[in-house]
């Protein structure tokens, strides 16, 4: 049943664009912007005359190395002599941002609204993971010097524990996504890669393998949305955004069970309920879940309730999640192939749904009918969760 | 609400940071490098969008098609719109010379450049005309730096 939500007007998706993800280009962020917001315009077919609203992501300033990187790229993305604002949950931006363009429009405030989510991680040296050792509490944790990947492996090995699956299930994730993205134009990490490939890359730390994670990289994506009448005007295959979902779970990653990424379900929840859908895994056809790491995906897709706790990585076995498959999942390539400017990575998956959902993803459209799809993504000190569902 | 006052390298109760991006590697843009190459032949680099010159160069216009622009040499005249005078450093230790810095333009352009000017602050006004002078070719490394200042230009 939908939820009894007080909003002005319906609210779709008319146009998008996105630049080529790559581990340094050549371009500033301001560039990179101007690159995806001219794409998504020419594609609605609209100027910067049209649009009311701009909204901004992108991930810690540290990375592009500019303070206030919303208001240094604003420009490019045709932000200036409008109302411009900028959102930020860490790595669960990239969908937050066409959340807050969507309530930009259904309030009425804003008849059109340009999502513009970007990031340049190249700049920061010697590596751009430097910039995680800043997320931590200053007195509890970084005196312990911790990264991201020591984390990460162990709520991987928390999932494979809890769930009984191993490391060559998990690594299905990476040979599917990188392989898929091997049809996607602007794709950085495509390739053609065996479970074996995987399991034989570079340990970092145990259970995760180099070929377990997303790259570092450069890039950017622009969506255009509109309120329903002008939406019409501007489309005959607008597609709407049915449902809106966000929540924080607690700060300390060590409070939660790892095994299940309750901050997702949450905001799935709200979501879907918006949405009207009371059984995702029937109703959604296409998904996108955040994947910088191959066994997130299965942890999200498990958070979307697209699966049972601990069923993801059975379904990824028999196929289920293929893009032929019952489900497909990141049909675009995912983190893994296509590559993770933080915000822009996230955004790219609502891109991603948007073309499904008109038919318009090329060698990448899925096998079959798709009514619905749904784009999540993830971040924050790993407690956010970002869920947009969307219809055609 | 408390007040404390203790936060002196040493104290036990004390909990030290560090940056570890130690610096960052900007790229010069799309057409950051024909700037560059501009700078590095001694010449202040400007775009033109149509017939509008525009200070800095940046890639796009600012126009509803957000078009690309012409990175271009200005060739002046340049005008110090805006002047003030530096009389503290960012420490707050009183500078020997005052500085004159100065928000500068080109004739019919729109936007503009920082840049110290080499004048006595009783010497310097907002509308006064100035010439970039650049450093000798040789140390010159196709940065904004290149302009090792500007200065009057008799009227």
């Amino acid at each position: 049943m939908r939820v009894n939500l007080h909003v002005k007007d319906r609210v779709a998706i008319v146009g998008a664009g996105m630049t080529l993800f790559r581990r340094r280009l050549l371009e500033t962020p301001r560039e990179l912007a101007w690159e995806a917001v001219r794409q998504a315009l020419d594609e609605a077919g609209l100027t910067l005359r049209d649009i009311d609203c701009i909204v901004t992501g992108t991930a810690p300033d540290a990375f592009d190395g500019v303070h206030f990187n919303g208001e240094y790229l604003a420009d490019g993305a045709g932000g200036f002599g409008k109302p411009v604002s900028r959102v930020y949950v860490g790595g669960g931006t990239g969908v937050m941002v066409p959340i807050a363009a969507w309530w930009h429009a259904a309030s009425g405030h804003c008849d059109t609204v340009l999502a513009v989510a970007e990031e340049k991680m190249s700049p920061a040296m010697p590596h751009p993971q430097y910039v995680f050792a800043y997320i931590w509490d200053p007195i509890l944790e970084r005196p312990l010097g911790p990264n991201l990947i020591w984390i990460f492996a162990m709520e991987m090995r928390r999932y494979m524990y809890k769930c009984g699956a191993k490391k060559e299930d998990i690594a299905l994730v990476s040979v599917k996504n990188k392989g898929n993205a091997l049809d996607h134009p602007a794709a950085q990490a495509a390739a053609k890669i065996t479970v074996e490939d995987v399991l034989n890359s570079e340990l970092l730390v145990w259970p995760v393998n180099r070929l377990d994670i997303s790259p570092v990289s450069d890039g950017a994506v622009a969506l255009v949305i509109a309120r329903e009448k002008t939406a019409r005007r501007i489309t005959d295959s607008p597609v709407w955004i049915e449902g809106v979902g966000f929540t924080l779970d607690n700060t300390h990653w060590y409070n939660r069970e790892l095994a299940y990424p309750r901050y997702v379900q949450y905001a799935a929840r709200m979501a879907y309920r918006m949405a009207g859908i009371e059984r995702p895994w029937k109703e959604i056809d296409v998904a996108e879940p955040y994947d910088p790491f191959d066994y997130k995906e299965l942890h999200h897709i498990e958070g979307l309730m697209l699966a049972r706790p601990c069923e993801a990585w059975k379904l990824v076995k028999e196929g289920y999640f293929d893009r032929d498959g019952e489900l497909p999942t990141s049909p675009s390539g995912g983190l893994l192939g296509v590559g993770n400017p933080i915000a822009a990575a996230g955004l790219m998956k609502v891109a991603e749904i948007f073309w499904q959902l008109r038919y318009e993803a090329g060698k990448r459209q899925v096998r079959k009918p798709v009514h619905k799809g749904v784009a999540q993504a993830w971040g924050d000190l790993m407690q956010a969760g970002t869920v947009i569902v969307l219809g055609n | 609400m408390s007040w404390w006052k203790r936060a002196l390298p040493g104290d036990l109760v004390h909990f030290p940071g560090s940056q570890e991006v130690d610096h960052y590697l900007y790229t010069p843009g799309l057409h950051g490098l024909k700037a560059a190459e501009l700078l590095k032949a001694g010449k202040v680099p400007g775009m033109l969008c149509g017939d509008q010159l525009i200070l800095p160069p940046k890639t796009f216009c600012p126009d509803e098609r957000l078009s690309e622009g012409e990175v271009v040499e200005v060739e002046g005249p340049f005008i110090a719109a805006l002047v003030t005078v530096i009389r503290e450093d960012f420490y707050g230790r009183k500078l020997e010379e005052p500085q004159v810095l100065a928000f500068i333009t080109a004739q019919g352009a729109i936007g503009g450049y920082i840049g110290v000017v080499k004048a006595s602050p009783g010497d310097v006004y907002p509308g006064m005309r100035v010439r970039p002078v650049f450093r000798p070719e040789e140390e010159r490394t196709g940065a904004i730096t290149d302009i090792a200042f500007w200065e009057p230009v008799a009227d």
